[in-house]
This record gives C-alpha cells, structure tokens and sequence, in this order.
C-alpha cells in the first residue's frame, strides 16, 4: 500500500524518483523479543525506485513503480558481500471516489488496487553466503485499501486500511508449494504544511500484519509476523512542477513487545518528483 | 525410518571419538544427537560445528556411531530453512566422509534469525531418518 502517492488534482501525471537506505539494527523473533545484532553483522539495504502515476481520469489514476535494491552484508567473521537486482515491480490503480474537499465534513476517500510481481530474487536463489543478492519475495500478491483524508487550514490527516493476499507458489529449493499468509496493513499519518505550502512535514505510523505462511497445506508454526514502525517525512516544493522529498522511518516501537518476525530498520529515504499539468 | 526430532541447539558439539585425525576437533557444550536404524541396530549421529555457528557459512561435522565403531557408506543431505519467513538459504554442501571417519560439510544462514538445521540420513538407497535442529542466529 505504500506507493508513489496521489496526483495533485490538477496534475495529469507525474514521475518520480525515490532512494533510501535501510540499516539493520536487529530482529524480533518469533516471541516477539528484540535480539540486538553483533556489532560486526551488517544487513543494510539501498534501494532506488522509479515511479510513475498517470490519471485516466477525472477520478482513476494509475500507477506504477520499480525498484532496484543493492544489499550489503557483513558476517562476524569477516566474510561481506555486496549483490543488487531488480526487486518486486508493482501496480496500482487509484479511485477517488469522493474527492478530497468536495463534501464538507466528508473526507476524501478512495480505493486502491495494487499488485506486486515477483520480479526479484528470492533469499534461497541468492548465490552469496549472506543472501546480498536477494531483492524480493517471491510471489504475486494483491491488496485492495481504503485511503481517507481529511484536511483543515494547513494541517491534514490520513488514514489508511488494506488486505492482502499473496499466492502460492512453487519454491525452487524445496519443491514445496508455500502460500504467504493473508495480511493486514493500518496507517495513520498527520501534518502541517509550512510557508504557503511550499513545506510539509508529516508523522506516521503503521501497523502490519501477516498470518502463518503455509507449506504445502500445512500452516507452518510460528510464522506470523507483526511489524510496526513510526516515521517522519517533509516535502519541499523546488518549483511548481518540482518537489524534493526526504523522510526517515524506525521500527523501534516494536521494541514495545508488538512485533515478531520482522527485521530491525532504520531507514532514510530522499527523492524527488515531477508532476505534468 | 526415525521422525524427525527437534532439539534445541545452544553452542556446538564436543566429539571425544577414537582414532581422530589431525583436523579441528568440534568445540561445544551442548548435545545435536539423533538416532536412527541400520539393520536392526540403533546409529547415533552427533552434529557439531568447528566454531560458534554465525550467520554465513560454517563448517558442520558429523559423526555416526554404530556399537562404538564409526559408520562409513551413510549419505548425508544438509539444508537450512528460516520457517518463520518461509524461505532457505543456498551454498550448503553435503557432508563427504573423511580419512578419520566423520563427515565434513557447510550449512549456510544467510541472516540473522531463527534457522531450523534439516540433515537427512540414507544408506544403501534407503532413507534411514531425517532430523531438525533449531538454530536461532
């Protein structure tokens, strides 16, 4: 559900380009518990995204985006690896279907439909001992959202809900049949837009969930993961067409006992944005 | 054939066999043991590391006890799976036996988190037993 965005409502398109780096501090497992990494493991990822979102319509946008991810990893025992590749591709198509500010009291809301194609490598087909070379997930999944939005003087408010739904697959290695359990996606974010609208700063939040994978008809235990993580993000408006975008994100609210299964990232992120009108 | 077992792992094993040659000796303090059945008579089968297991690759060290005497002609399949995000690891190497006896592979996790160890035992084209050590990184 995380994507290039929205068009500005006289936007006919736009396209974009986003970086970030994501460092890996540690894990939670499958309790639950936060496990530290040892100073000398490294599990850092870069990724570099092109997007594009077009409107079709007065109310449809469709959008798409492709990331190229570059992992770097380091063992205790001195052992690195660098790989890169494309990751999972995906796409989505947009509906508003009450536009944001045409009823009052009534926020904007919209629907969204996105698909993600496992264009990247799966961790077992990655050929470094430390799995550098691994760039995605492996399967089709699909997600349907609901996006509202409300906005007051120069604050605004977001919220988002999505279900997704990823299909099974084949995996290389084992033959087995392996089915990414059913998931739910929950965000929230608030801000204020600065100097004529030229700055906005923004805080979120957002809450992920997915069920036990399964393998080959049996659910595998201990495999649901929750992930939840507070970010902070600004845009700054270079020109009428141009926007600079910067943001960073942490999962240490997991720390709090609310996740499992999922990694430990600090990231960063910086990009930039064209919109055509 | 044995079912699998699953045993918890927390260091590497100590292997105080006869005759052992000059290559490193496993150094652990606990027990990765499994049993399983040759013509009628119980094989223990010890799995141990040459250092403290890390993410990346390691060195894995099997022994196959039989009545005291080292069991030679066994095929052994090592993998590694990380259950809890549903995916494997590549580069493993099935352990060959050596001149002292035991057999001397590498297993790969390829990140920090909960690994699960699979070795599959087979003698004479029949499959004795499979195990499952856990392995958290």
């Amino acid at each position: 559900m995380v994507g290039p965005g929205r068009l500005i409502s006289w936007e006919a398109a736009a396209v974009g380009l986003s970086t970030s780096w994501a460092h890996g501090t540690g894990r939670f497992d499958t309790a639950g518990r936060y496990r530290a990494f040892d100073v000398r493991l490294l599990e850092d990822e870069f990724r570099v995204e092109g997007w594009a979102i077009v409107r079709l319509h007065e109310r449809w946008q469709v959008s798409a985006r492709v990331p190229w991810v570059t992992g770097v990893r380091a063992s205790p025992d001195g052992t690195s690896s660098v790989g890169t590749g494309l990751g999972d591709v995906s796409a989505a198509l947009r509906w508003d279907f009450v536009a944001l500010g045409e009823h009052a009291w009534v926020p904007g809301l919209a629907l969204i439909a996105q698909g993600v194609g496992p264009t990247g490598r799966r961790p077992e087909l990655a050929t470094d001992f430390l799995g550098a070379r691994a760039t995605g997930r492996g399967a089709f999944a699909a997600s349907l959202g609901l996006i509202a939005e409300v906005t007051q003087a120069a604050w605004f408010w977001r919220f988002d809900l999505a279900g997704v739904y990823s299909a099974p697959f084949t995996r290389s290695d084992t033959r087995q049949l392996q089915t990414f359990g059913p998931g739910v996606q929950v965000g929230l974010a608030g801000g204020r837009a600065f100097f004529k609208d030229r700055l906005v700063l923004a805080l979120a939040l957002r809450l992920e969930h997915e069920l036990p994978l399964w393998l080959d008809g049996r659910v595998v235990a201990n495999s649901e993961s929750t992930g939840l993580s507070a970010g902070l993000a600004a845009s700054l408006e270079l020109t009428s067409h141009w926007l600079m975008t910067a943001g960073a994100s942490s999962d240490v609210l997991g720390r709090l006992g609310l996740s499992q299964n999922r990694p430990d990232r600090l990231a960063f992120n910086l990009g930039v944005r064209h919109g055509f009108f | 054939m044995a079912s699998s077992d699953l045993r918890c792992l927390c260091g590497v094993l100590m292997l105080g066999l006869a005759g052992c040659a000059a290559a490193p000796e496993p150094v652990a303090d606990a027990l990765m043991t499994g049993v399983v059945m040759r013509s009628g008579k119980a094989v223990t089968i010890s799995v141990g590391f040459t250092r403290q297991v890390q993410v990346g690759a390691n060195e894995v060290v099997i022994s196959a006890m039989q009545d005291s005497v080292m069991v030679d002609e066994l095929l052994l399949t090592v993998s590694t799976e990380m259950p809890s995000m549903g995916h494997g690891s590549s580069g493993s190497v099935n352990p060959a036996r050596g001149d002292d006896g035991r057999y001397r592979g590498t297993v790969v996790f390829s990140m920090a988190g909960d690994w699960v160890l699979k070795l599959a035992v087979m003698a004479d084209d029949v499959a004795l037993g499979s195990f499952e050590f856990a392995i958290p990184l």
